[in-house]
């Protein structure tokens, strides 16, 4: 006879197989920690070299990079807003006019980095552009902010 | 008389221009409503399974488009049209993809539940076999491997 030890293992490797095969399927339809990303990257698409003075009126180039990784399709809207020390936070978008509207829609673990072309309307010192991104929420049928949000200070001149 | 047709002209194109206004509006609104509708059958179709990564990247696509009539209308909005048409046209395209994609990953999530099941009653039948059968199996492979084995006496190892 062999040994009832040796069976039992036998049967114990089994079912582990069984049971890793399983949690692969379960775990690759979930996601443990899921989130969103946005990023501003400077005109020659690195973290830097940021324009920190510019003209009103004048265009110039970011790009702009959002990932998702919420375990399925979303829907975002990036709003390109200028203030100066108004508030923006986790909990609160900032209070100001919409100067830019960019939206996409992105899969799982899919990325976006496109290049955006800005212009400041008005010149000021120590403006504050600030990129928030928000999410369609399909309960309510609209955008709700994520609470995730770029900002930019930098000083407008008046076009000579 | 010349003053008051002049003036008649005038009233008449600022009209026209609210008008025009007013379209290119509703034309922006409309699709960027589209493409909500179409992203909420995405996110239905994916949840049947189905990969939607071309229709997403189309309706990004077509974002862009909106995106684009938005700034092209900041100057010359008469030039604004063609690039909502355009997103309009992309989005219907999406709209119309939907249903196979929606089969399509149906048909994918019932093989990986097919497959999952096979394998795991693969491995339930191997594990009641080697229960039942271990043994005897054990015991064929040894005599088949230890066959030609001869016993022999030892010499001078009596107990």
């Amino acid at each position: 006879m062999i040994d009832e030890q040796i069976k039992g293992v036998l049967i114990a490797v089994m079912l582990l197989l069984a049971l890793m095969g399983a949690a692969q399927y379960y775990y690759s339809h979930i996601t443990q920690e899921p989130f969103p990303e946005l990023g501003t990257l400077g005109p020659n698409m690195k973290i830097g070299d940021y324009p920190t003075q510019v003209v009103a009126g004048q265009n110039f180039t970011l790009y702009l990079y959002v990932g998702n990784h919420e375990g399925h399709v979303e829907y975002y809207e990036v709003l390109v807003k200028l203030g100066n020390s108004s508030n923006v936070n986790e909990n609160t978008s900032l209070s100001a006019p919409v100067l830019y509207t960019f939206g996409m829609v992105l899969t799982n673990n899919q990325t976006y980095l496109e290049p955006i072309t800005i212009s400041i309307p008005h010149a000021g010192n120590n403006l504050r552009l600030v990129l928030e991104l928000w999410m369609f929420n399909a309960t309510t049928d609209s955008f709700t902010y994520t609470g995730i949000y770029n900002q930019l200070w930098m000083n407008v001149t008046s076009p000579i | 008389m010349k003053k008051a047709k002049q003036s008649l002209l005038l009233v008449l194109l600022l009209t026209l221009s609210i008008f025009i206004h007013a379209d290119l509006a509703s034309a922006q609104s409309q699709v960027l409503t589209d493409i909500q509708n179409s992203f909420l059958k995405l996110r239905y179709a994916e949840q049947q399974g189905a990969n939607v990564t071309l229709q997403a990247n189309l309706l990004t696509k077509a974002l862009q488009l909106v995106q684009q009539g938005d700034m092209v209308n900041r100057t010359s909005p008469s030039l604004t049209s063609p690039y909502y048409q355009q997103a309009e046209q992309i989005v219907q395209s999406v709209n119309s993809q939907i249903n196979q994609t929606i089969i399509e990953g149906r048909a994918h999530q019932q093989a990986e539940i097919i497959n999952l099941s096979l394998y795991l009653g693969l491995l339930s039948t191997l594990s009641i076999l080697t229960y039942f059968y271990s043994d005897k199996v054990f015991w064929r492979l040894w005599l088949h491997y230890h066959a030609k084995w001869s016993v022999a006496r030892r010499n001078g190892n009596k107990r």
